[in-house]
């Protein structure tokens, strides 16, 4: 069954860690308003869904159902965005062998590695991790962008992606 | 950390302490290198650096997946926070 506005809505409050009270006033309603969204009872104003997207960390066409979630880089706006500590890097490798490797760190401890020179590969040893420019990820994440921010194919089939949540 | 493995007969759960990640055999195995391709002065500075905001950020998400690998032939292993 396809999943409903509201339910959507639920879904992705509770993947953003949100309650009702802290989504409503992150918005300017109140609680009772956002579980009637939830519930299917009435629908958010068109002049908040912009935000509403935002928030919930997806673009306006997935918040409506028009389009597939697909962990598309979006920019959250500033006065919205997530603090760097509490963001999180979920580095998944899906290799030609059939592995499946799925490593989540928060984003500041990846920092350290990266300003260390340490470097990523160092730690697991996968060589499509090598070339990333981890630089140009950390300015992509202080401009607020969250979402999938990268995905290679190795020569040898394996793939890497990375996400930002 | 607590580390959980699973294979066909293996049924394994341990619990890793963070000073662990301190000790250099330790580093040497993690890293699959020989302990002359470290630099251990580097990582003497970096790691408490690195533990230091792992125990903070596991003061509010305990039990946080850090690693989940399933291995083509079904080995399981995940390690939390």
């Amino acid at each position: 069954m396809k999943e409903s506005f509201g339910q959507r809505i639920a879904r992705l409050r509770k993947a953003q860690g949100l309650t009702q009270e802290e989504l409503g006033d992150k918005v300017n309603i109140s609680s009772q308003a956002v579980s009637k969204w939830e519930n299917d009872l009435s629908s958010p104003d068109i002049s908040i869904l912009v935000k509403l997207a935002g928030i919930l960390g997806v673009s306006l066409d997935v918040l409506l159902g028009n389009e597939e979630e697909k962990d598309n880089p979006i920019v959250v706006p500033k006065e919205i965005r997530k603090d760097v500590s509490q963001l999180i890097f979920k580095i998944q490798v899906d290799s030609h062998e059939g592995d499946k490797v799925r490593i989540n760190l928060p984003v500041s401890i990846i920092k350290i590695a990266v300003d260390s020179k340490m470097g990523l590969p160092n730690i697991n040893g996968n060589e499509a991790l090598k070339d990333i420019d981890w630089n140009q990820l950390f300015a992509l994440i202080d401009q607020g962008v969250i979402g999938k921010l990268v995905e290679i194919e190795s020569s040898d089939g394996d793939i890497v992606t990375i996400v930002v949540e | 950390m607590k580390l959980k493995i699973r294979a066909e007969g293996v049924k394994l759960n341990l619990y890793i302490p963070f000073f662990i990640l301190n000790n250099k055999w330790i580093i040497k195995k993690i890293t699959k290198k020989s302990t002359k391709d470290i630099d251990f002065d580097q990582l003497k500075i970096v790691l408490p650096k690195m533990i230091k905001e792992l125990k903070k950020f596991k003061k509010d998400n305990k039990g946080f997946v850090i690693l989940d690998v399933v291995s083509s032939d079904n080995e399981h292993v995940v390690l939390k926070l």
